[in-house]
């Protein structure tokens, strides 16, 4: 059985862009195994209070398209890295263009919460060679959607699957938990691509649980609110992210 | 997106279903008030040098032509079994709109509204409470409607299974833009009618006002085919060269935004920008895809019309025909008398009279103290 991978998600350039890097540095170390890095959008519709927050913050200091790929330039270099943000950034400069430009600044793909799969697919052409979109799976998916996502997941992708009906930093449940469980099984049947899931890890436990239905977890609003803290309350997160997804599960 | 496609399915269904047609049709007699008279505004018409009409949305119960749509999507909400109905305002007339009609059917209504709307609309928020609706105010972004949309959008999909998202505008989604025209449409088809039977022929031009563009493109639809001029007028606020306006069609570029491709105000980091306009109503800086798309074939054109002008348009109709347009109404009464010297005197012209001023009466009484 291959180890659950930790996905980390920081907004680009917040608190301060030496706090970030650091931060991006920190996971490194606490082995995340990709980083999210959240190019900041004035209308965050997928994002809860903490990213609306850390994203309007990062725009008012001056964080931007350009800004943001030049200060991914100096991350660490043995972490795997993904661009999130939503469409219009990227469409206002044009699909390919954009691609280009973010692959060569050292992202492996891009994470778009505001487009579905159905339009994720029509975007393919305009990738460079290797260059992979990620797409969405939400517990509300139907099994005749999940053909449309295992089709845009290509080339290194994985799926995201949204493990609550709402948006990043909601509260999990055991209800949850269940859908989750379904929807992955569903898509396995259709999808060799790893699936990570996200919205609402907080924990160590939740992270255990939802580690086990899964290929790993994506940690965005807590790792924000650690980080708010200060480098060490993330660090310390990170690592009990990690040694909670990494206990294997008790042999039956 | 499931919830799209569920919307989708179900309005399909609706939209050829008799039943509901009737039922729409009823509430639109005898609830909201239609149709709407076709007005000959003789006095503004000897002022402007040609034949210009007035289609009187003014006078739809909550004053303004928004609740043509929300009757439609409430109904249609009710047959999804959704027992509670969310949206976004501004100036909060899609606000009261709603809000009206989830008391009529009895359903639960949230409606979400920029901070700082709240603070220019307090009457709007008064009477939607009243109405029985909770107010929800948007502290985030710049606390105006497409702040508001955002945390309607974020509503919907944590709580999709029971909830109902009603749009007031020819905006988001697909099919969002598709069913408010659909629902929008009657006001074009009632003032095709009347003008062939009042005016005895069809006219030159249609001036509608366009925030996102809902009023314009129920007028539009059913003059598509005709030889109408088509006109959408949009808010050049304090001047276009100022930056401080939304004047989308006009101004914008292509971009995507709650959910449709369309033209947008943003800047060249694609976030969105901030607009203004003195009406509430069209201080939004998307546009609807389908205006976008008659923009591009040139069936229809949008030019911008200040504050000033849309100030001064007001006062002319109210002085003129006793008619206090809403400012956002306003706008297109200013593009059509900005435009007047090219129409002869035969010439018909009609301009969507999409609201009533009673609400912004209150601030020109504290602009005239």
């Amino acid at each position: 059985m291959p180890g659950k991978s930790l996905v980390v998600y920081l907004t680009a350039g917040w608190p301060d862009r030496a706090t970030f890097l650091k931060a991006a540095k920190v996971a490194a170390e606490e082995g995340a195994d990709l980083l999210e890095v959240g190019l900041p959008f004035s209308d965050p519709i997928a994002d809860g209070p903490t990213i609306q927050k850390t994203s309007s913050a990062a725009i008012r200091a001056g964080m931007n398209y350009d800004r943001a790929l030049d200060l991914s330039q100096r991350l660490p270099p043995g972490l795997p890295r993904a661009l999130m943000t939503y469409a219009n950034p990227l469409f206002v400069r044009g699909w390919a263009g954009a691609f280009g430009e973010i692959r060569r600044a050292g992202f492996a793909g891009c994470i778009l919460p505001d487009v579905p799969a159905e339009e994720l697919v029509t975007y393919l052409p305009f990738r460079p060679r290797g260059f992979y979109l990620v797409p969405f799976v939400a517990p509300t998916t139907a099994d005749d959607r999940l053909a449309r996502v295992a089709d845009a997941a290509r080339d290194g992708a994985f799926i995201y699957m949204v493990s609550l009906r709402g948006i990043t930093g909601a509260r999990l449940s055991a209800a949850a938990e269940r859908e989750i469980a379904g929807r992955v099984r569903a898509i396995r049947r259709v999808s060799h691509a790893p699936v990570y899931v996200g919205f609402g890890v907080r924990s160590g436990a939740w992270a255990a649980r939802l580690a086990r239905l899964s290929d790993g977890v994506i940690v965005g609003t807590a790792a924000l609110e650690a980080l708010r803290r200060g480098l060490g309350p993330f660090g310390r997160l990170l690592r009990e992210l990690r040694r909670s997804i990494d206990i294997r599960p008790p042999a039956i | 997106m499931t919830a799209l496609l569920e919307l989708e399915a179900g309005y399909g269904k609706v939209r050829r279903d008799r039943a509901f047609r009737r039922e729409l049709a009823a509430l639109l007699a005898d609830f909201a008030g239609r149709p709407t008279p076709l007005y000959r505004a003789d006095r503004l018409s000897e002022a402007a040098g040609c034949r210009v009409y007035l289609k009187r949305e003014d006078l739809c119960h909550t004053g303004a032509h928004k609740i043509n749509n929300c009757i439609g999507q409430a109904l249609l909400a009710r047959r999804l079994g959704k027992r509670r109905v969310i949206a976004e305002t501004g100036a909060g007339q899609h606000g009261v709109a709603t809000a009206t009609v989830c008391a009529k059917l009895g359903l639960a209504c949230t409606i979400y509204m920029g901070a700082k709307d709240v603070e220019r609309q307090a009457p709007n928020v008064f009477r939607m409470k009243l109405l029985g609706a909770e107010v929800r105010e948007v502290t985030a972004g710049s606390q105006t409607l497409k702040d508001a949309m955002n945390e309607a959008l974020r509503d919907w999909v944590t709580n999709v299974e029971t909830t109902y998202y009603l749009i007031g505008s020819v905006a988001g989604p697909h099919p969002y833009p598709m069913m408010v025209r659909d629902f929008q449409a009657v006001i074009g088809r009632e003032a095709l009618r009347q003008i062939r039977r009042k005016a005895g022929g069809p006219p030159r031009a249609i001036y509608a006002c366009v925030g996102g563009g809902s009023n314009a493109m129920g007028i539009f639809y059913a003059f598509l085919r005709t030889r109408a001029d088509l006109i959408g007028v949009e808010a050049g606020g304090t001047g276009l060269k100022s930056g401080r306006h939304s004047a989308t069609l006009t101004r914008g570029s292509p971009g995507i935004l709650h959910g449709s491709q369309s033209f947008l105000l943003s800047n060249s980091d694609g976030n969105v920008a901030d607009v203004h306009s003195i009406a509430a109503g069209l201080d939004y800086p998307g546009v609807g895809p389908e205006h976008a798309y008659l923009k591009k074939t040139g069936r229809a054109r949008y030019f911008a019309v200040s504050d000033r002008a849309a100030l001064e348009a007001f006062h002319r109709l109210t002085t003129l025909e006793g008619i206090p347009p809403a400012f956002e109404s306003a706008h297109a009464v200013a593009g059509f008398w900005k435009e007047r010297r090219r129409y002869r005197r035969a010439d018909r012209v009609i301009i969507n009279l999409s609201g009533r001023g009673d609400k912004d009466i209150p601030r020109l009484f504290d602009h005239a103290r």
